[in-house]
């Protein structure tokens, strides 16, 4: 491979969790530079997102755009990855500037490229600038190492394949060999051609003796790589794992981890068997609650339902033998795996593949098409992996664009063929026509915001329409907000939920806030105050796994057995008690779950900052979809008239219901926005904000992020310090 | 009185069936039936403080009285994504 730039360095030993180095690319140039961070910057950042959001709120502007040269693509893991005696601990997240939310996106994935990242001397990877040509950056710490090389060729067939072309390079920079000692990030021509590509995350699985791959999939962070020229990472470390963190205290880390594991090994085989069957065990519980996204979120639930559910997977695909965890250690392993699945569509039908997966959220992407084959969710998982596609955001700007054609709001003519639901034929053209930028693909590719741009001015032109009417009608059915698609809940019948999607501030993913179930189901929120609580309180928790470098499942999905002792089982506390032990035992600090709590309302508050200034942070950014409240049309109300009638007459208590399902429909849909007003209302005055959704002076101060550019961006959005009374 | 318990995910494994058909007397709680399932499934290993009890698909207490035709469910508790 040539190398185009290249030095040398001294891999920093990681002490206790941190190695305290970044190491900087500019593309542009090109030049590669290491660097060490100040004590104070751990302390205040934590690590992975925090390192992310500082340095684009430090280094980018409100002119910053996803193609910008300037805008940064981070990768970061945390003080508590690389550690295999402690569950969960091999993530990273990658952060920048998205082109989808045009603010910025922070994706957590899994796999080996963290914790080598991390043993070969770097906290973070910041990559700036744009590169002319392809290059793929190495990192070697057996050879103390840094260089950027042109990216090597190997046909098409090979090279427009993320999981083929890692695989390819990976072989081809490690003497043939594919080897746990080396991983790498890589992104498909899905990314090239779409908003929402993804980031692969590459690593040898001596057991499967093949790369498996786990994805950073929201928001389009492989867009943003491709498009600075970088076509993969490679990192290599020959450096041990277990105890590499060089943690203060050695025993309390084993002890932490033991604890975790002994509650996941008792618990997990009779509560969800995520070990065995992975996340699609929940498609028969969202079923079940009409919480399945069916046709574009228009049901909860369907008949044929049954034909996916989690162990028609492992009895007809997933490898039974093998625990499929991303990163060594995880006793909960829930990422699934399949080997010889023979392709049946697209340019690779006939062939044999492995596949990663599925996960719920894929499974949920299909059946939103209204499609419950599992044989296709698994080649579609394939197909979106191996061509760098986020399965939601694919599957849901589809559906939208089906329920565009089921509503006459498109024609076959201008599709170029009929988008129907269920149908595979049509799901599999517009699947490979999207990841090659070709025909209708083209619209698709664009993501559900500005697909619904191109519809609304196309038929506002056809039918004479003002485009303000015909955007403000597709609006209630596209779901997205702040320019994300939505992950794969129907939160109609979860207030709570309305609010963990709006108010998150990437947009309407769940790691936020999953509160559906405590809400809709276990009706363990039935008051305002009590949902903007925990509208405060899971964001932060949720989302500072995202700043060390560990897996979150672990805690949400396994239920401690002492929870139920608790005043709120829901937040399952001993089990975070082990994860603040862990801190501890690690950094050697001596932080309480409150502690914890503020580093992340740190974070939380930076980005929302960052929000601001990228204009998607006001009450306006946090509005969500009609669609996302209540049924839209009639045919939705219809399909559980029974329920919704109930639900009225008890919003109503004594007065009498209209008489026209027409009119009960209309008053179901304004009472569910009124709802979701006074929820804002409630969840700004909890968090600090004004109604407007801005953060007081006083909150930003209390968090030490009142900087100039902080003071200045609050002084636009008329936030003053307010005067003391007498 | 007749009632039915629907079996999902883990508990479906287990038991190898989706539902079954139930005749309890007419003043019996959810906690007779819990007892019940406990005897005639112990593989289950149902334990009080794993499970959620929901009933007609609405969540309810061990100290519910059942009515005749109710569909009955333990369900896991779930965290989300």
């Amino acid at each position: 491979m040539k190398i185009i730039e290249s030095v040398t360095y001294t891999p920093q030993p990681i002490n206790q969790g941190y190695t305290d180095q970044i190491l900087r690319v500019d593309l542009t140039s090109p030049t590669l530079s290491t660097s060490t961070l100040s004590p104070n910057y751990k302390t205040k950042y934590t690590g992975g997102r925090g390192y992310a959001l500082q340095l684009i709120w430090d280094e980018t502007s409100e002119t910053t755009h996803y193609d910008s040269p300037e805008n940064i693509l981070v990768m970061a893991s945390g003080p508590l990855g690389n550690e295999p005696r402690f569950p969960g601990s091999g993530k990273f997240i990658v952060g920048t500037i998205s082109p989808l939310t045009d603010t910025f996106i922070d994706s957590n994935v899994g796999g080996h490229f963290a914790p080598l990242l991390k043993s070969a001397g770097f906290d973070a990877l910041a990559v700036s600038g744009i590169s002319q040509e392809d290059v793929v950056l190495i990192v070697d710490a057996d050879q103390e190492q840094i260089r950027i090389v042109e990216a090597p060729t190997f046909g098409d067939q090979i090279d427009n394949g993320a999981l083929s072309y890692g695989d390819a390079l990976l072989k081809l920079f490690n003497s043939g060999k594919l080897s746990e000692n080396v991983a790498a990030v890589s992104t498909g021509i899905g990314a090239s051609n779409t908003r929402y590509g993804i980031l692969n995350s590459l690593f040898y699985d001596s057991r499967r003796g093949r790369l498996r791959s786990k994805q950073a999939g929201r928001g389009g962070t492989g867009t943003v790589m491709r498009h600075k020229g970088l076509r993969a990472v490679i990192v290599r470390s020959g450096l041990h794992t277990v105890g590499g963190n060089n943690p203060a205290d050695e025993k309390g880390v084993k002890r932490a981890g033991a604890s975790l594991k002994k509650v996941i090994a008792q618990v997990d085989p009779k509560q969800f068997r995520l070990r065995s069957w992975g996340t699609p065990i929940l498609i028969e519980y969202m079923d079940k609650y009409h919480i399945l996204p069916v046709n574009n979120y228009q049901y909860g639930q369907h008949p044929d339902a049954k034909a996916i559910f989690a162990d028609v997977f492992f009895d007809r695909y997933l490898s039974k033998k093998l625990p499929d965890g991303c990163y060594k250690g995880c006793n909960l392993a829930c990422a699934k795996g399949a080997e010889n699945i023979t392709l049946r569509y697209g340019p690779k039908a006939g062939t044999k593949v492995g596949v990663d997966g599925p996960e719920y959220e894929t499974a949920g992407a299909v059946t939103c098409m209204g499609i419950f084959d599992p044989g296709f969710i698994m080649e579609y998982n394939w197909y979106c992996d191996e061509y760098g596609l986020d399965t939601i955001s694919m599957g849901v700007t589809a559906s939208f664009l089906m329920e565009c054609f089921q509503r006459s709001y498109l024609s076959k003519d201008e599709v170029g063929y009929e988008l129907s639901w269920g149908d595979i034929a049509c799901a599999n053209r517009l699947l490979h026509e999207t990841a090659f930028g070709e025909g209708f693909g083209k619209i698709c590719s664009r993501g559900v915001l500005r697909a619904k741009e191109w519809v609304a001015e196309r038929y506002s032109k056809k039918t004479g329409k003002p485009y303000t009417e015909v955007i403000g009608e597709l609006g209630k059915f596209a779901m997205e907000a702040k320019g994300l698609e939505f992950s794969m809940y129907i939160t109609k019948e979860s207030l709570a939920q309305q609010g963990g999607y709006g108010f998150a501030l990437k947009g309407p993913q769940h790691d936020e806030a999953w509160l559906i179930f405590i809400d809709q189901v276990y009706n363990e929120l039935p008051t305002f105050k009590m949902k903007a609580e925990a509208l405060k309180w899971f964001p932060l928790i949720r989302t500072w796994f995202n700043a060390v470098g560990l897996c979150k499942l672990p805690w949400i999905d396994v239920r401690h057995p002492e929870a139920a002792n608790t005043d709120n089982p829901a937040k399952n506390l001993p089990t975070l008690e082990y994860y603040v032990q862990y801190l501890n035992a690690t950094t050697g600090s001596e932080k309480t779950l409150q502690d914890v709590l503020d580093d992340s309302e740190r974070l939380h508050l930076l980005q929302k900052l960052i929000n601001l200034r990228h204009g998607k942070g006001t009450r306006e950014s946090d509005r969500i979809p009609l669609r996302a409240m209540g049924p839209v049309f009639f045919n939705e109300y219809e399909a559980r008239a029974d329920y919704y009638d109930k639900w009225l007459q008890d919003q109503l208590g004594d007065k009498k219901m209209p008489d026209e399902p027409e009119s009960r429909h209309a008053l179901i849909r304004k009472l569910r926005e009124e709802a979701y007003d006074k929820l804002c209302d409630e969840v700004y005055e909890a968090k600090g904000y004004t109604q407007n959704a801005v953060p007081l002076l006083e909150t930003v101060d209390n968090f030490d992020l009142l900087d100039q550019q902080a003071q200045n961006l609050l002084t636009m959005f008329g936030v003053q310090r307010r005067k003391l009374s007498n | 009185m007749k009632i039915s318990v629907q079996f999902h995910g883990v508990h479906r494994a287990i038991t190898r069936v989706n539902e079954i058909r139930l005749s309890l007397s007419s003043n019996a709680r959810v906690s007779d039936l819990f007892k019940r399932i406990e005897r005639t499934y112990p593989d289950l290993q149902l334990s009080q403080d794993d499970i959620m009890v929901s009933i007609n698909d609405q969540v309810s207490t061990m100290n519910h009285s059942l009515n005749p035709e109710d569909k009955i469910s333990f369900l896991p508790h779930i965290g989300g994504g």
